[in-house]
């Protein structure tokens, strides 16, 4: 299941760097004509550095509630064990 | 657990699964790049949702505490404790997903800002109680305790959704929420993605409560049958 999700967001982040832009006042521009502009160019250049920070940000809160439903799954069969060795 | 129980469960899980799995083709592929904070800004989509649970858990937790308070009946103190170990995983989640966003946007992986202070004041709240219910005095004394610290947490919230209107702050102004500003509108395109990322940590949340609540549940009555 883990490894799944990893190469969903993989590819999800191969995907990226081919959205469109929007702007603060809300028209967007594809890639092909930011590509002629440099200024713009200098921003896409700090998108893709901001894509680690993406990947570290979803990989903590997914291992979180990962690691938060195991907890929940050993708890049920410790209680299990207990009921049991009451009956 | 009952056959109709499992049932609701596994379908209740199913369900999250399914929205997670949309949720991340909207983040992910859908949404479009905000244009001043980039790609990084993607991390809303899970920080806002961190933090709208995150707060609604300790008003859940204050009010089941202060309905114990009042009735002393145990399924309340149940839900208290259920909802503030919840709180805890998503105010954590909350605060590491704001330092790994801070460092791309600000330069800066923290600060003693307003709203990260009360944030992480509510955090240390939610940790205190926990540990209080698992060290502290047993049986009504302790949850009595518990619901008293509950009340600071309520407190604390509201100071957190104004911090960035009461003080000037690193941290952006309200987008959302009936305190937001008229002038600070959102792209609809981004707008729609949250709301759905809402929607679906919100279901994820209910799930994760309802789960451990029933453990709680059984927890409790298990102790009474060995005590007796």
């Amino acid at each position: 299941m883990l490894k799944f999700l990893f190469l969903s967001l993989l590819l999800i982040s191969v995907n990226l760097t081919s959205i469109d832009i929007i702007f603060a006042d809300g028209h967007s521009q594809t890639n092909a004509s930011i590509e002629t502009i440099s200024e713009e160019k200098q921003t896409n250049t700090q998108n893709d550095n901001g894509l680690i920070y993406v990947f570290i940000a979803f990989l903590i809160t997914w291992i979180g509630f990962f690691f938060y439903l195991y907890y929940l799954s050993q708890k049920r069969r410790e209680l299990e064990r207990k009921i049991n060795s009451i009956k | 657990m009952g056959i109709k129980a499992n049932i609701i469960n596994k379908t209740a899980l199913f369900i999250t699964a399914v929205l997670m799995f949309l949720n991340l083709y909207l983040i992910f592929i859908w949404a479009p790049n905000e244009i001043n904070l980039g790609i990084s800004q993607r991390i809303f989509y899970i920080h806002i949702p961190l933090a709208w649970l995150g707060m609604i858990s300790m008003f859940i937790l204050g009010i089941t505490s202060i309905i114990y308070l009042f009735t002393n009946n145990t399924k309340w103190d149940n839900l208290a404790k259920s909802t503030a170990e919840i709180g805890v995983l998503f105010l954590s989640l909350l605060l590491l997903t704001g330092i790994v966003w801070s460092k791309p946007t600000w330069g800066i992986w923290w600060t003693w800002d307003a709203k990260l202070t009360t944030t992480l004041i509510l955090w240390f709240i939610y940790v205190g109680y926990l540990a209080l219910r698992a060290y502290g005095p047993p049986g009504s004394q302790g949850a009595r305790y518990g619901a008293i610290l509950a009340l600071l947490g309520i407190i604390d919230t509201p100071l957190i959704y104004f911090a960035t209107i009461w003080w000037r702050t690193h941290h952006p102004e309200l987008n959302i929420g009936p305190a937001a500003e008229s002038t600070n509108t959102i792209d609809m395109a981004i707008l729609q993605v949250l709301m759905f990322s809402l929607i679906t940590f919100t279901f994820l949340y209910i799930f994760l409560l309802i789960e451990k609540y029933k453990l709680t549940q059984i927890e409790t009555k298990t102790k009474e049958i060995i005590n007796a």
